[in-house]
């Protein structure tokens, strides 16, 4: 017998997951319902959590907190985020098509972890923190997932939102998703940038990459290559080879391991690039 | 199976439904209420020919528990116009040969609809954007372009 249940509250949400731990939580049923399109008479039971209003909110200023209800086409289209975190948005509007991003949630589009998820990279560059309730935790959302739709959520875990500092004045932000066509693609390969430039310089930056690894990943070592280079310098071929040294791509439906790895390294470049210009400078490369 | 009651405001008209657990909205629709305009594609949210409107927003009917829906409003394409008065949309689709084969009509009309209901006069870019999520493996997306074009003329 399947069944369903809509808690009205988060404790009653917490409460009901602790006891009924195979039933599948589901929002806006965007993933949930085609993964288990074959299985929908067998399943157990569902827990709608999509009518939960406290995770809904979007908190906007120095420290930004996104509730996991929150729709795809809610931070695409929301005025603040698009003024100061478009890196975002971008990445919102990169998914499926309007009747997807009507219905998917940050919440699930995490929890689901899928190597392409398109909130992933951005979130990840920005420095963002998952909150789960019941246990009640809050882990980088780089240390979040543990491979193709694995996460480090407890059974009676349910992800709440995330939290991250809004990007500082001189950060360029730019995010790149390669897919068969504009709409409705699932990405074969993306890329998050977020850079800190000064005085000619890049300070910072951070780099993370979608569907060319188990999980969405950080290119750590590119990053420190690059690391407090100047801009007129930029030891762009060096970048991008390491770049393409140090992920690991698959072969699959969407592309193989080999053309992966080959267009993530221009892909990268194009995306660091633009980075370094919406922070306000014009790369000289 | 768990029974459970829902109330659904379809085209205007309230209906109190007994719904199982794992029933989609597309089959409330089209199996419940003899609605059959709405079409199922895909199943799993690629097609949009399975495509209504759900409380103002765009929504993919087969990826929707209408047990999620209780008290919701949906517009399908049976309550765009009647065959004596056809709305804007379904007029332009006819006169501009955006049908052929019709399967993803009723999602394309929708589409097409939920996107003028906000942006009455949507630009080239922003139409195909609205109808990304629909696709259509006969016409082509010209002739559907132009018409949501000249039924946005029309409206106006």
């Amino acid at each position: 017998m399947t069944t369903y249940f809509a808690p009205s509250t988060l404790s009653e949400a917490v409460a009901y997951i602790h006891e009924n731990q195979t039933a599948k939580i589901i929002a806006g049923g965007t993933d949930l319902l085609v993964k288990r399109y074959e299985e929908l008479d067998s399943m157990t039971g569902f827990m709608d959590i999509s009518h939960l209003a406290e995770l809904k909110n979007i908190k906007t200023g120095e420290e930004v907190q996104i509730g996991a209800m929150v729709t795809h086409g809610e931070i695409a289209g929301h005025p603040w985020l698009l003024q100061h975190v478009p890196l975002l948005c971008q990445g919102a509007a990169a998914v499926g098509g309007p009747q997807i991003r009507n219905r998917g949630t940050l919440g699930g589009n995490l929890a689901n972890a899928s190597p392409a998820a398109d909130l992933a990279p951005p979130l990840i560059v920005l420095g963002a923190v998952a909150e789960l309730a019941g246990p009640q935790h809050q882990v980088p959302l780089e240390e979040f997932f543990s491979g193709p739709g694995k996460t480090i959520m407890q059974p009676n875990q349910i992800i709440t939102g995330v939290k991250f500092t809004k990007p500082a004045a001189n950060q360029g932000w730019a995010y790149l998703k390669l897919g068969k066509r504009k709409a409705m693609a699932i990405a074969t390969a993306s890329v998050a940038v977020l850079v800190a430039v000064e005085d000619g310089q890049l300070t910072d930056l951070r780099i993370c990459l979608g569907s060319v690894a188990p999980v969405p990943s950080r290119a750590k070592k590119t990053e420190e290559l690059l690391r407090g280079q100047r801009l007129d310098s930029l030891e762009l071929a060096a970048a991008q080879a390491q770049l393409q040294a140090e992920i690991s791509p698959i072969d699959d439906i969407r592309g193989s391991a080999e053309y992966r790895r080959q267009a993530a390294g221009p892909l990268f470049r194009r995306a660091l690039l633009q980075a370094i210009k919406n922070a306000g400078v014009e790369p000289d490369a | 199976m768990n029974k459970l009651p829902v109330t659904l405001i379809v085209n205007g008209r309230e209906y109190k439904l007994t719904v199982d657990a794992n029933e989609r909205l597309l089959d409330t629709l089209r199996l419940q209420l003899r609605l059959t305009g709405t079409k199922e594609g895909c199943g799993v949210g690629e097609c949009g020919a399975c495509s209504v409107i759900l409380d103002g927003q765009l929504v993919n009917s087969c990826m929707v528990l209408t047990a999620q829906c209780d008290g919701a409003r949906v517009e399908t394409v049976e309550g765009l116009g009647t065959a004596t008065k056809l709305h804007p949309l379904q007029q332009a689709f006819i006169d501009y040969n955006a049908v052929q084969c019709g399967f993803c009509t009723p999602g394309m009309l929708m589409a097409a609809k939920a996107l003028l209901d906000k942006n009455p006069d949507p630009s080239e870019a922003e139409i195909r954007q609205g109808l990304s999520g629909v696709l259509c493996r006969c016409t082509g997306y010209k002739q559907i372009a132009d018409a949501v074009k000249a039924a946005a003329r029309e409206e106006k």
